[in-house]
């Protein structure tokens, strides 16, 4: 049987264009991020309450850091790369 | 729960990564997927969520569908049926729904607004219905996949993707 064709929807192909590089770039750095962490957390078996006991912080904390929605502070950085002991900063994706 | 005859599953070659590969669903015989429906029912109303979400699915083509990304909990009848949504942004206004398998693949539903005065999407009737259309599809894919009339090969799904029960 044939395939359906696709009717690529325009709006789709709309948003796709009108999206900036630098935008981009600074959404896949906080999903980047969160991922650096999501996997330093299971090489260590932490869970993630552990983790936000850890940091001190509430298990929501951590759910919104894990997300790639969070918008990190250099001091937040710096004190999840101390308890993890892993580097976040991550480098610019390329396209 | 109403059932879904005919549908098929539909790469969105837009999304190209090694992380996961990102589907939607065509109802029927429509050529627009449920995502492509739910991106023109609210670019216009919420642009810059729609931009979010776009970027994010971008990104998850490459980095993987990994769980913290989602919100599971989202609806659950039985075993691999599980509907979860796009995890949003504090002040967002969107929800999408999707099917995820692991980290290697999603399959995009609908979704639409959801009001910060309700708690669960069951209040509200637009959430409910497009839930509900996924979880229909969602197990007759999953039984597609236990038949063996779907695969997967790497965390891309291969053999015939249409599924067909009108004359069933």
């Amino acid at each position: 049987m044939e395939r359906k064709k696709r009717n690529r929807g325009a709006a789709l192909q709309r948003v796709m264009e009108r999206i900036t590089p630098e935008s981009y770039a600074s959404t896949y750095k906080q999903m980047a991020i969160a991922a650096r962490i999501a996997d330093a957390l299971e090489a260590k078996g932490w869970s993630k309450s552990e983790f936000a006991a850890r940091m001190n912080q509430q298990p929501s904390i951590v759910t919104r850091w894990l997300s790639g929605t969070h918008n990190f502070t250099i001091d937040t950085l710096s004190a999840i790369e101390e308890t993890l002991g892993v580097q976040l900063l991550i480098t610019a994706p390329t396209h | 729960m109403k059932l879904v005859e005919k549908f098929e599953i539909i790469e969105l070659e837009e999304f190209t990564g090694n992380g996961a590969a990102i589907y939607s669903i065509a109802l029927g015989d429509d050529e627009e997927t449920l995502f492509d429906r739910f991106v023109k029912e609210n670019e216009n109303t919420y642009p810059d969520e729609i931009n979010s979400i776009v970027e994010r699915l971008k990104a998850i083509a490459r980095l993987g569908a990994r769980p913290g990304y989602f919100k599971d909990k989202e609806g659950r009848l039985g075993m691999g049926d599980g509907i979860e949504a796009l995890y949003d942004e504090p002040n967002s206004n969107l929800r999408l729904y999707c099917i995820r398998y692991g980290t290697i693949a999603i399959i995009l539903g609908g979704g639409g607004f959801k009001s910060k005065e309700i708690r669960a999407f069951q209040e509200d009737a637009k959430l409910t219905e497009e839930n509900y259309l996924l979880r229909t599809i969602s197990i007759r894919i999953n039984k597609a996949i236990k038949e063996g009339v779907i695969q997967w090969d790497g965390n891309c799904l291969t053999g015939d993707l249409l599924i067909d029960d009108t004359d069933a």
